[in-house]
């Protein structure tokens, strides 16, 4: 079927086919996408006539002390941290269950049963979890050991007691997608490795690892993306007020406009996080990279 | 003999492992489920205890787990939230399923002129983040919607994302920006009137009344202070 062969039906059909998504996308993903690039490079409450001032807005984010750069760290931090302890547990329980363990599947379900909770109500948990009435559990476990009642979701300390949330939440999903990987590679390999006498951690590390390559770089992708976009516990347990101390750049991005109406302010964060979102990515799949190899 | 006790024994500490990481991930949900069939005294008393309505189950007890999810259903207005959803959930679902398919179909069964950019334009936007088009859909939206409100009601109010978005999270925000507040004027009053004329009862006239004697009060007041005035908290 080529350009020359379609009938006037055809290309009427590829009309009605296409057009009516075109047009939705157009209109609720490129036109905003174009116009948040454009409020950018303004001064605009919202309401009265934009004032073009150029790249002011991009100078004043990177101000020294600025909100934003500090919140470019909170970022750095609640992707690394939780990130990599993460990215370590899911492979080591979903290596734990590859080698068989009675009730896998009953594992897998729980481990993986945060995910289907709203992230916000999971940042409700947790603040009851943290909470220091006496109806809270970890100060009331602390409080039987003799040791000092923790105020764990004070601004100076939310972001470390933002950790173990993000770790119970997201260990599942990535035990999940990592497991399915290992499941994919053929068994032959590993009795091959095992009648040559390669230790199990050997075959791990040979084998394993090489194999479900693919998969774990998705996995980091997804794990900085979220993390650079992070943005519903710190709203939930600041009450809907973050301080620059807790500040991510989601959430300063979404006070500058929404609260302080200062819109172009607001888009410009918006506009650099898609844009740093970009070249991270990018710079982790290039360093990540690696010779494809296949099964 | 010894390499399967030594197997046996590695299972072992396998599974307790994988046990301990399941006792916290499933404890604190189950504490929530405990929690959630106490009465407030009950939580206060024994926070961790095994609720009275499963260690004594009747009549009494069976009332407070009654109470708690009917407060919590009703009085919090739950079920009205869980609808919104559902309206939300099944319209976008039918609408992405068919017209998705549909352009999918064209995309790969036919060849023609702009088929590949046509593509890529699609799997780019999977690139932009809601973030950024999170605060120009929202101005969208408010520019929109007197289009909206008064011309397809209905479609509006379904698909009143951004309408419902501004009511329940930025109150403040509808009452001090007058573009985003005039549509949240159209929206109550809109809201007020298809109530109204739904339940029979006949005074929403009167609310849609004095709402349109407070916009335009607010309609003056902002001509007269330049854009900067808040309204009055009652309209909340």
């Amino acid at each position: 079927m080529s350009p020359k062969h379609l009938s006037r039906d055809t290309k009427r059909f590829l009309w009605i086919g296409i057009l009516p998504s075109a047009l939705l996308y157009a209109l609720f993903v490129i036109w905003p996408a174009i116009n948040a690039l454009m409020y950018s490079f303004t001064r605009w409450d919202g309401l009265s006539t934009p004032v073009w001032i150029g790249i002011d807005n991009f100078v004043n984010l990177f101000k020294s002390g600025s909100d934003f750069v500090t919140a470019i760290g909170h970022n750095i931090y609640l992707t690394v941290v939780p990130g990599s302890i993460i990215l370590t547990l899911a492979l080591f329980f979903a290596w734990m269950i590859h080698l068989k363990v009675a009730g896998s599947t009953l594992f897998r379900v729980t481990f993986f049963f945060p995910n289907v909770i709203a992230s916000v109500a999971v940042a409700l948990l947790w603040v009851l979890l943290y909470s220091t009435t006496e109806m809270g559990p970890i100060n009331n476990i602390r409080q039987a050991l003799h040791m000092e009642k923790v105020p764990f979701l004070e601004s100076a300390r939310l972001l470390q007691s933002i950790v173990p949330m993000m770790v119970w939440s997201a260990t599942g999903f990535y035990l999940v997608l990592f497991l399915a990987a290992m499941e994919n590679i053929p068994v032959d390999y590993y009795e091959a490795a095992h009648l040559d006498g390669a230790s199990p951690t050997l075959q791990f590390i040979r084998i394993t690892l090489p194999l479900m390559w693919d998969v774990l770089t998705t996995g980091i992708i997804f794990l900085i993306v979220g993390g650079l976009k992070f943005f519903d516990a710190v709203w939930v347990m600041e009450n809907g007020r973050p301080s620059p101390a807790t500040h991510t750049m989601s959430s300063l991005m979404y006070a500058k406009v929404f609260e302080e109406y200062n819109v172009g302010y607001g888009t410009a964060i918006a506009v650099l996080l898609f844009v740093l979102v970009l070249i991270i990515t990018r710079i982790s799949m290039r360093l990540l990279k690696r010779e494809r190899l296949e099964y | 003999m010894r390499g399967s006790l030594l197997e046996k024994l590695g299972t072992l500490v396998r599974t307790g492992v994988l046990g301990l990481w399941m006792l916290g991930v499933v404890l604190p949900m189950f504490w929530v489920l405990a929690t959630s069939l106490k009465s407030t005294k009950e939580v206060t008393r024994s926070p961790f205890g095994i609720p009275d309505a499963l260690a004594h189950p009747g009549a009494k007890t069976f009332a407070v787990i009654a109470e708690n999810y009917s407060k919590a259903w009703v009085g919090s207005g739950f079920s009205a939230y869980f609808w919104n959803s559902l309206k939300v959930v099944s319209i976008s679902l039918a609408l992405i399923l068919l017209l998705g398919s549909m352009a999918a179909y064209c995309l790969s069964r036919f060849e023609f002129r702009g088929r590949n950019a046509i593509y890529n334009a699609f799997v780019a936007g999977l690139l932009i983040p809601m973030q950024l088009i999170l605060i120009p859909l929202f101005f969208q939206y408010a520019d929109w919607s007197d289009v909206l409100t008064r011309g397809f009601a209905p479609i509006a109010r379904v698909h009143g994302i951004a309408p419902q978005f501004a009511r329940r999270h930025h109150p403040d925000l509808c009452c001090g920006k007058f573009t985003v507040y005039d549509f949240h004027v159209d929206i109550v009053l809109w809201d007020t009137a298809w109530r109204g004329s739904r339940s029979g009862d006949d005074r929403w006239r009167e609310r849609s009344e004095d709402i349109l004697q407070c916009d335009a009060a607010a309609r003056k007041a902002r001509a007269h202070h330049g854009g900067h005035f808040q309204l009055p908290r009652a309209l909340e």
